[in-house]
């Protein structure tokens, strides 16, 4: 069993394998860390510090419908945000298979599901202005759509904190630019754990890394990649 | 000295009234906060746990362009977030304005302003998809237009945590709903200090909270709104 991560200008990456007791494979280039993950010569691959544009337009060749979730752990709670990558989740069918994926991620690993839609204001906010309304429609329509498949949803509206007091396991903003801004918030700013973002839609387990991060991050998403590869190297898809 | 602080459906704010050593009248109306800071029966309000959006369009009527900015304290540095409010800071021309004047309220304080401009995605994002790069576009004129009036600005990109890291002490939100959710974020989810927004445009001192600040929150922007009435024209 072997891991593969890449290595671009953030050399963090290489002290985050040191100490690591499994295998991992160091690799320099997108090309190779893709072509290593799609033939199975891997089991898992991380992103590093190469670059995730690259890497993520050449598994859409393979898979065109990608969406990244990033698993976050704060004051004790464990969720996944997503979208986090600025140019997905821009329409509701895309969330809606976001929730979907990310659903069945969480059922595959033993834990009920529990959504939460972060659009922007409160109820009592619409009609405030044209694009607060459009967030505000789209996140009732969100729910309402992934509640009729049975799975548990609200809208929060911007209340972000009342969902992670609640519990929520799947939080999903209202697009990729804004979930991208909380993941920045949360991890890069104010020092949540991030065990990296899972790629969901794929079968192969590619775990991306914001560049920005450190030993500890790039050492945790490791391990997650690990993990995931224990349990089973094919994801839900 | 007289501060007035609204009492809405969260009552923490009357643990705060109770802490503090100076005079705060409470208020239960929004009419009534608002006329007792334009008459000039007290030096400052703060909203405590009353309606922000009444308050604001009552303040709206005497001052078109108000905008508030987030007093944060967090890893040790002060800083004001801004825009916050979800309808405010949508345009490039809006936030010039609120880089000006959050910039003559820290000079009135005695402290030098460096402005971080944010805005969706890096530099090499450009040309994966029309909002991003009409976001970079307009951090880009904003960041312009900002060192036009020979003020300390650096336009950060997406980086938020670079910006923390830095001596910026005004960030600018790309626009009001990120800057509510960086708001959010890192004072209501990850326990940063929030002195409450300042709000700027106006000459009498108010001071918005968010309606979900604890009593610790509330007696931190009562004491912002005192200190302010005491010595800083704004």
């Amino acid at each position: 069993m072997a891991i593969a991560v890449g290595v671009g200008d953030n050399k963090a990456v290489l002290k985050a394998v040191d100490g690591i007791d499994f295998e991992v494979v160091i690799v320099k280039s997108e090309d190779k860390l893709v072509d290593l993950l799609l033939n199975g010569e891997v089991d898992a691959a991380v992103r590093g510090s190469l670059s995730a544009s690259v890497i993520m337009d050449k598994l859409r060749k393979t898979y065109p419908e990608l969406y990244r979730v990033s698993c976050i752990e704060l004051n004790g709670r464990r969720f996944l945000l997503g979208p986090v990558g600025l140019v997905e989740g821009s329409n509701l069918p895309d969330k809606l298979r976001l929730a979907w994926l990310g659903s069945e991620f969480l059922k595959y690993h033993g834990i009920k599901p529990s959504l939460a839609i972060i659009t922007s204001g409160r109820p009592n906010d619409t009609a405030r202005n044209k694009k607060i309304n459009e967030m505000i429609e789209d996140g009732e329509t969100l729910t309402s759509k992934i509640n009729e498949r049975s799975i548990e949803a609200k809208h929060y509206y911007a209340l972000l904190d009342d969902a992670i007091l609640d519990g929520a396991n799947l939080i999903i903003p209202f697009d990729g630019i804004f979930g991208n801004m909380i993941f920045r918030s949360m991890v890069l700013a104010a020092g949540a754990k991030s065990y990296g973002a899972v790629t969901l839609g794929m079968k192969e387990i590619y775990i991306d890394t914001s560049r920005s991060q450190n030993v500890e991050g790039f050492k945790r998403a490791l391990k997650f990649a690990n993990y995931l590869s224990k349990i089973g190297n094919q994801l839900p898809f | 000295m007289v501060v007035a602080a609204g009492v809405g459906k969260n009552k923490k704010i009357l643990e705060a009234v109770a802490n503090v050593d100076f005079d705060v009248v409470t208020v239960e109306s929004e009419d009534e906060l608002f006329d007792l800071l334009m008459s000039g029966e007290v030096d400052a309000a703060v909203r405590g746990s009353l309606s922000a959006s009444v308050i604001m369009s009552k303040l709206k009527e005497k001052y078109p362009e108000l905008y508030r900015a987030s007093y944060i304290e967090f890893g040790g540095k002060k800083f004001l977030l801004s825009p916050v409010g979800i309808d405010e800071g949508e345009t490039v021309a809006q936030k010039l304005n609120i880089a000006i004047l959050a910039s003559k309220f820290l000079e009135a304080e005695g402290v030098k302003p460096h402005i971080a401009v944010l805005s969706s995605g890096r530099p090499n994002d450009r040309g994966r998809c029309r909002r991003v790069d009409e976001s970079l576009d307009a951090g880009e004129e904003l960041t312009a237009l900002i060192k036009e009036r020979s003020l300390d600005v650096k336009h950060y990109y997406a980086l938020l945590e670079d910006v923390v890291k830095s001596d910026a002490n005004i960030i600018i939100a790309p626009d009001g709903i990120i800057g509510n959710t960086i708001f959010r974020t890192l004072v209501l989810v990850a326990g940063a200090k929030s002195y409450g927004a300042v709000t700027l445009g106006m000459k009498e001192i108010y001071i918005d909270t968010s309606r979900a600040q604890d009593d610790n929150g509330y007696k931190r922007a009562l004491t912002l709104a005192d200190r302010l009435s005491k010595s800083v024209p704004i």
